[in-house]
C-alpha cells in the first residue's frame, strides 16, 4: 500500500473524529460560554433533531430540508425552554446542572412513551468511494466540511452581526449592556435557541447515519463535554482547537488499540488539560492575550 | 417511572401490610386463591428497551393465557413488574425488592449480561429462583437459575463452521466490550480454530460507542471473509449503517443480531445485507405453531414493533414454570428442581420442542440459520433441529449433584472433581 | 442662571428608596434636575451615590418611590428600555467590553438607534477623543484607564442621549486627561444641551464641570449647593471629608 493510501485514511479519519468532535459540542459550547449554563440536557436536543429530520424525510422531504427542520424544530423547543426554565434560573447555576437533567430524563423518557422504543432510520446517502485498498464513505466528507461550516457560519454570526456584537458585550458585561440598552434576556433566549439548534443540526447530520432511540443523545455527550471541558468556553478559540487535538488523539489511539483506547485516550486528554490549563485552551489563550 | 412500576408499588405496599399484619394462622385459609407471584425485572426504557419491552409483553400475554385458562393449581398468576431502566444497579434494587418485600415465587429477569451478573449474587443471598429468558454468552452454572435463551455452543457451533464453509476461513469479530462479547469473542475463536480458520482481528467497542470509522477501516485492512458482529444495544447498532456507507461489503455473521434488536426492520436496506444470524425464534419463523404465536401477540399488543427471540423465551418460560409448578404441586425450587432432574421437562413452544438439560438447567432449542436479503427480507437457509446446550454439562457441571452457582467459559471451566 | 427662563425638569426623583437585599441604600432620595443642567452629587464614601446611579438608569431596582423622566414615570423599566428613552450611563470602574474592539464597544452603544455607527456620530466622538479614533480596531481591555474611560462615554455619546449620569469618571486617571474629560462634557453640554448628573470626589473636576452639587449623606440628600458654594473651599471640604 502506498504512502499517499496511508495519508489519506489518517486525514479521513482525522476529519472524521473532528468532524463528531465539533457537531456534538458547538451547541453545548455556544450556551456554556455565553451563559455559563451547563446543559444537561444537550444530548435531548440532538435527538430532538435527529427525530425530526428522520420524520420529515420518512414524510417526503429531501434531506437536507430534514435536517434544516430538525435545526429549526430544536431551536424553537430551546426558546420555550429557555422561557420556561433556564431564565428563572440564571444566577443559580448549579440549580440550572439539575433542571436541565430533569428535563433531559424526561424528554428521554417522553420519547419513549409517545413514539417508541425506536423509529425507523433515512439511510446515508451519497455511497462510497475507494482510496487504494479501502473504500470511504462520501458521507462522512459531508459530515466533516458541515463541521467547518458549522465553525464558519458561528464565526461570522458572532464577529460580523449585530447580533453577535451585543451577544459578547452580554456575556462579558452583562449589566452594562443592559444600561446600553441592550435588551439582554432576548440576547439569552435567542444565544440558547442558538445553542439548541446547533445541537439539533448535530442530530439531523447524524440521523442518517445511526441507530434512532430515544437514548441516542446519551452518545454524543461524552465527546461534547471532553471537548468543551478541553476547550474552555469560547467556542472559536476552545472548540476549535480542542476539536483539532482531540481528534488527533482519538484517531491514533482507536487506529493503535481500537475504540476502547481511543475512548481512554479522550479521557486521559481532558486529565492533563484540567491540570494544565485549568480553565481549557480558550482561557490559557484569552490569559496571554491579555 | 411507568404505570406498572407503580402497581409493583402498590402490589409491595399490600404485600408489606399482609405480612405484617397476619398471623401464621390465617395462611393456610388464604392459599386457595392466593396468587401465584411472578416478578419481572425488565428493561422497558433506557439502551436496551427496544429488544426487551416485548419480553414484557410475552410474558403478559402467557400470564393472561394461563389465568383464563384457570391458573396454575388454580391460582392465578400475579405479575409484579419494575422497570430496570436498563441499568445494573436498578436490577440489584428491584431484585432485592420482589424477593424480600413483594415475597414473589418465581423471578423472570435480565436482558445483558452484566445486568444478570449483577442480580445473580442476590437471588443466591436470598435463596431466590430466577428465570433468565435471554440467549447470552453461556456458562452459568446455579441452581437457583433456569436459562431459557440460547448459548454459545448453540448459535455458534451451527453458524461458524456454516460461515467458514461458505466465505472462508478469515474471520474477524466486532464485540461489545464487556462479558458476553468478551466471552462470545472466546468462544468464536475457540469453533475458528476448531474448523482450521484463522482470526484476522479482533477489536471489542465499549457500550454507548456510535461512530465506527476507525473500526470499519480496521477490518477492510484486516481484509477478513466475514464478520462476527457481537455488537449491544442501539448505540453500537450504527455499525451497520455506517459499514454499509462505506461499502464495506463483507457477509456478516452474529448470535445477537435480528434475533434481538430487529435491526433488519429499524434501519433503510440494505445496511443489514448479507447478514448471518443463528436464532431459536424470530417473527419470519413459517411454522404453524410460529404463526399462531405471532397471531396471537399482535391481537393483544397490536403496535408492537417485532417479537423476537427473548419474547418468544419469555413466553414459554412462564408455561414451563406452569407446567413444573404443577408437576411438582409446589412453587418450591427444591421440589421444582426434582422434576426437572427427571429429564422429561419439555414443551411445544413456538420455535418446535424443547426441553430442560438437567445438569445445567438450560434449554435444548431449535435452531434457524436466518439469513438477510438485500431488501432484509428474511431467508432460512438452514435449521438445525434439538441443539443441546451441551458444553456445561461436558465440561463438569450437574446440578443435579452439586450447585457451585458460578459462571465458566471455556477458558475457565469448572473444576474437574 | 436666574435671568435666563426656567427649562423643564429632565428628571426627579420623590420617596426613591432602593438598594440591595433587605435594606436600602437609599432612604427617600428626592432630586430635581432640569434640561441641560450639569449637577455634582458628592458625598463621603458609602453615602450612596453610586446607588443612586444605578437605581437611575435601572441596575438597582427601586423598593418604593417614584423615578420620573422626561414626565414619565420609569421606576419599574428594566434598564435597557431606559436606555432607549435616553438615559446614557457611564459607570464607576468604566466597565468596558474588555474582549471587544473599541469600535465594537461604540457599535454596542450605537445598537439602541437601530442600525450601525452612523458616520456623523463616530465623527463627533473620535473628534472629542481623538485616542478611539487610533485604538479604534483594538480591544478596549488592552487600554488604560483614561483611554477606557473616554471609550465609555463615548459609547454613550454615539446615542445622541437626553441624559448622562457620569459616575466618578477621574477615579484613577491622569490629571491631565481628567481635564480634557471635563473640559469635553462643557463643551458638549453649550453645544448640544445634554443634561449631565456627576458623582465625584475630584474637587477640580466639580469646578471645572458643575452647575450646582447635591450633597448625599446615608442615603438622602442633606444639601443643595449652587455655584457660589462650590468655590467655597472650606465648604466643599467639609462635605467631602472622609
Amino acid at each position: 500500500m502506498d504512502i499517499a493510501t496511508h495519508v489519506f485514511s489518517a486525514l479521513y479519519q482525522f476529519g472524521d473524529a473532528f468532524a463528531f468532535l465539533v457537531l456534538s459540542a458547538c451547541g453545548l459550547a455556544v450556551i456554556f460560554g455565553m451563559m455559563g449554563v451547563i446543559n444537561l440536557a444537550h444530548g435531548e436536543f440532538i435527538m430532538c433533531g435527529a427525530y425530526v429530520t428522520a420524520a420529515t424525510v420518512h414524510a417526503g422531504l429531501p434531506l437536507p430540508l430534514g435536517i434544516l427542520a430538525g435545526t429549526l424544530v430544536s431551536a424553537l423547543v430551546g426558546v420555550v425552554v429557555e422561557l420556561a426554565v433556564i431564565r428563572h434560573l440564571y444566577d443559580r447555576p448549579l440549580d440550572t446542572i439539575v433542571a436541565t437533567w430533569g428535563l433531559s430524563l424526561i424528554a428521554t423518557q417522553g420519547t419513549l412513551i409517545m413514539v417508541g422504543s425506536t423509529m425507523a432510520g433515512v439511510g446515508t446517502p451519497f455511497g462510497s468511494f475507494q482510496v487504494g485498498d479501502y473504500s470511504y464513505s462520501i458521507y462522512r466528507i459531508v459530515l466533516f466540511c458541515a463541521a467547518l461550516g458549522v465553525l464558519a457560519a458561528l464565526y461570522a454570526l458572532f464577529n460580523w452581526t449585530r447580533f453577535g456584537v451585543l451577544a459578547r458585550a452580554t456575556i462579558q458585561v452583562p449589566h452594562m449592556a443592559a444600561a446600553l440598552g441592550v435588551d439582554t434576556r432576548l440576547v439569552y433566549s435567542l444565544t440558547f435557541a442558538c445553542g439548541a439548534g446547533l445541537a439539533g443540526l448535530a442530530g439531523g447530520l447524524y440521523a442518517p447515519t445511526m441507530t434512532l432511540v430515544p437514548t441516542m443523545g446519551a452518545t454524543f455527550i461524552m465527546e461534547a463535554f471532553v471537548t468543551v471541558v478541553i476547550g474552555g468556553a469560547d467556542v472559536f478559540l476552545g472548540t476549535a482547537p480542542a476539536g483539532g487535538v482531540l481528534a488527533v488523539v482519538k484517531s491514533v489511539m482507536t487506529s493503535w488499540q481500537g475504540q476502547l483506547f481511543g475512548q481512554i485516550g479522550l479521557l486521559v486528554a481532558v486529565i492533563i488539560v484540567v491540570r494544565v490549563l485549568p480553565k481549557g485552551i480558550s482561557g490559557f489563550v484569552l490569559r496571554e492575550r491579555t | 417511572m411507568s404505570k406498572s412500576v407503580l402497581r409493583g408499588l402498590r402490589a409491595a405496599a399490600l404485600t408489606g401490610t399482609l405480612v405484617l399484619g397476619s398471623p401464621l394462622g390465617s395462611h393456610l385459609a388464604l392459599a386457595a386463591e392466593n396468587p401465584i407471584k411472578l416478578g419481572v425485572l425488565e428493561d422497558q426504557s433506557g439502551d436496551f428497551a427496544a429488544a426487551t419491552i416485548g419480553k414484557v409483553h410475552a410474558i403478559q400475554l402467557a400470564a393472561e393465557e394461563i389465568n383464563k385458562a384457570g391458573g396454575i393449581m388454580g391460582r392465578p398468576l400475579e405479575l409484579v413488574a419494575y422497570d430496570t431502566q436498563s441499568d445494573n444497579t436498578r436490577y440489584q434494587e428491584f431484585m432485592r425488592r420482589v424477593l424480600q418485600r413483594d415475597k414473589v415465587d418465581v423471578v423472570f429477569a435480565g436482558f445483558s449480561s452484566a445486568s444478570r451478573e449483577a442480580y445473580r449474587p442476590i437471588v443466591d443471598q436470598f435463596n431466590g429462583f430466577a428465570f433468565y429468558n435471554n440467549q447470552y454468552e453461556g456458562g452459568v452454572c446455579d441452581g437457583h437459575m433456569i436459562v431459557t435463551g440460547a448459548v454459545p455452543e448453540q448459535q455458534f457451533s451451527t453458524l461458524i463452521p456454516y460461515m467458514m464453509e461458505k466465505y472462508g476461513k478469515n474471520v474477524y469479530t466486532l464485540a461489545a466490550d464487556y462479558n458476553f462479547g468478551q466471552i462470545s469473542a472466546e468462544w468464536v475463536r475457540k469453533i475458528v480454530k476448531e474448523n482450521g480458520g484463522k482470526m484476522a482481528g479482533e477489536e471489542f467497542i465499549p457500550l454507548g460507542v456510535s461512530q465506527f470509522s476507525q473500526s470499519i477501516q480496521n477490518i477492510q485492512k484486516a481484509k477478513p471473509d466475514f464478520v462476527v458482529t457481537l455488537l449491544v444495544g442501539t448505540a453500537q447498532a450504527s455499525y451497520y449503517e455506517q459499514a454499509a456507507s462505506a461499502n464495506v461489503n463483507l457477509p456478516m455473521a452474529s448470535s445477537v443480531n435480528v434475533g434481538q434488536g430487529y435491526e433488519h426492520k429499524r434501519f433503510k436496506p440494505p445496511s443489514l445485507k448479507d447478514m448471518f444470524v443463528t436464532t431459536n425464534y424470530i417473527e419470519e419463523i413459517d411454522s404453524p405453531k410460529s404463526k399462531e404465536f405471532y397471531a396471537k401477540f399482535k391481537a393483544k399488543f397490536p403496535s408492537e414493533p417485532y417479537v423476537n427471540q427473548e419474547a418468544e423465551n419469555s413466553y414459554l418460560a412462564v408455561y414451563l414454570y406452569k407446567q413444573m409448578v404443577e408437576r411438582a404441586k409446589s412453587t418450591k425450587r427444591e421440589e421444582i428442581r426434582k422434576v426437572i432432574a427427571l429429564g422429561d421437562v419439555c414443551m411445544d413452544a413456538p420455535e418446535g420442542k424443547v426441553c430442560i438439560d438437567p445438569k445445567s438447567q438450560h434449554m435444548s432449542h431449535t435452531i434457524y440459520l436466518a439469513k438477510v436479503g438485500a431488501d432484509h427480507s428474511i431467508s432460512f437457509p438452514k435449521v438445525w433441529e434439538d441443539i443441546k446446550p451441551y458444553w456445561l454439562g461436558e465440561a463438569g457441571c450437574d446440578l443435579t449433584k452439586k450447585d457451585p452457582m458460578a459462571q465458566y467459559t471455556p477458558s475457565n471451566p469448572p473444576p474437574k472433581p | 442662571m436666574l435671568d435666563q427662563p426656567r427649562k423643564e425638569v429632565i428628571l426627579s426623583t420623590l420617596g426613591l428608596r432602593a438598594g440591595y437585599g433587605g435594606k436600602p441604600v437609599l432612604q427617600g432620595l428626592e432630586i430635581e434636575v432640569r434640561e441641560g443642567e450639569i449637577v455634582a452629587v458628592i458625598g463621603r464614601n458609602g453615602v450612596g451615590k453610586s446607588t443612586l446611579m444605578k437605581s437611575l438608569i435601572g441596575l438597582v431596582p427601586a423598593m418604593s418611590g417614584s423615578i420620573v423622566y422626561r414626565g414619565e414615570a420609569v421606576e419599574l423599566l428594566p434598564a435597557h428600555k431606559r436606555a432607549r428613552l435616553g438615559m446614557g450611563y457611564v459607570p464607576q470602574g468604566r466597565d468596558v467590553f474588555p474582549r471587544l474592539t473599541v469600535g465594537e464597544n461604540v457599535a454596542v452603544g450605537a445598537a439602541i438607534k437601530g442600525g450601525g455607527i452612523p458616520e456623523a456620530g463616530r465623527r463627533k466622538i473620535v473628534e472629542a477623543f481623538p485616542i478611539l479614533e487610533e485604538r479604534w480596531h483594538q480591544r478596549a481591555g488592552t487600554m488604560s484607564g483614561g483611554q477606557q474611560q473616554q471609550l465609555a462615554i463615548g459609547r454613550v455619546l454615539i446615542a445622541d442621549p437626553n441624559l448622562i449620569l457620569l459616575d466618578e469618571p477621574s477615579e484613577g486617571i491622569q490629571p491631565n486627561i481628567v481635564q480634557e474629560i471635563a473640559r469635553n462634557m462643557v463643551e458638549l453640554n453649550r453645544r448640544t444641551g445634554v443634561t449631565i448628573i456627576l458623582v465625584e470626589q475630584n474637587l477640580d473636576m466639580i469646578r471645572a464641570m458643575a452647575q450646582r452639587c447635591y450633597v448625599m449623606d446615608k442615603g438622602r440628600i442633606v444639601a443643595n449647593l449652587d455655584r457660589a458654594a462650590l468655590d467655597d473651599a472650606a465648604e466643599m471640604r467639609r462635605h467631602l471629608a472622609v
